[in-house]
């Protein structure tokens, strides 16, 4: 039986207001509602923990940045993210949802959002002007940086034993990515 | 500041696997998630129990036919859609979801879902070979009946006091219109 194709005009545009009353796990970019995963894989969380802890270490004496595990970060009207991990630099950083662009982003790689996080969450982090984006990969234990120069992206090469300088403004720090493969 | 538009091969493409995890109210259609309304309008659910009401009492002595409230119609891979009230004829059924096409199907139009009804649904439905395509509008007291002709559906013009007979294929019925609407208010 053949269907008909889809039609660019059928595409749902949902907005936030939608986007609060769904029940489960899911992120919204440009109107599409995208589906997280049911629940991270065991490894995932693990390292997603690993980064909190060492973020919140290096950011104890760095009053305006604050460490956060996902929010809900409102890009636009029609986009609302989860990072895994993130860096928020201000004041009076509260409320539901975040509506600042984080300074540093970590991502950590699932089998099933491997296109989103390395193509669609590149692009909108980019032109959202997140200055660090971080894509971990906990199958090969590695990590790439991204660090936004003129409007693009470029990967950092320069770690130091496994640890790569973010200037997050107030406060720069030495992030140690061995550090949250180690277990 | 500006986002980057939307790509086509951004868009994601789900399948009944991803499907069956969700929580909450979707529907599939291509593999695009649709919400639906996070709770029916009384109104909607007040004419979908009529409806239901009719389609037991009029397949009562037809025993190949069924009367459906939502269920799963998994009509492809990527496409899993839940109609209001639907009428399948084939003593087979069973299971989880239906994999077999209506032969009637209703959508009751909610003001959030009505370019989905009217346009997606209507394609779908028209495509996957559902014999008669019901649109209720609780609004406008009124509905709108699409019979399949060669692949395309012609509008039925033929009420007889607010009646339609549909031809089922084990049996005929003469579904009352008016009898949907009525204390809808």
């Amino acid at each position: 039986m053949g269907l008909p194709a889809l039609q660019i005009e059928d595409l749902p545009h949902y907005t936030y207001d939608d986007y609060v009353n769904w029940e489960g796990r899911w992120e919204l970019i440009h109107g599409i509602p995208y589906a997280m995963a049911p629940a991270p894989a065991i490894r995932h969380q693990e390292i997603s923990g690993e980064i909190a802890v060492q973020l919140h270490k290096l950011l104890a004496h760095c009053k305006l940045c604050k460490p956060l595990l996902p929010v809900d970060w409102q890009i636009a009207e029609d986009t609302i993210v989860q990072p895994d991990n993130l860096v928020v630099c201000g004041e009076n950083i509260e409320g539901k949802k975040l509506t600042i662009t984080p300074v540093l982003v970590f991502e950590i790689l699932s089998p099933s959002t491997g296109r989103k996080d390395r193509v669609l969450k590149y692009r909108l982090y980019r032109e959202a002007g997140v200055k660090y984006f971080c894509i971990v990969n906990p199958e090969i234990k590695s990590a790439e940086a991204f660090t936004l120069k003129s409007s693009e992206y470029e990967k950092t090469e320069d770690f130091q034993d496994g640890k790569v300088t973010f200037d997050l403004g107030p406060c720069k720090i030495a992030f140690d990515f061995n550090e949250i493969f180690k277990k």
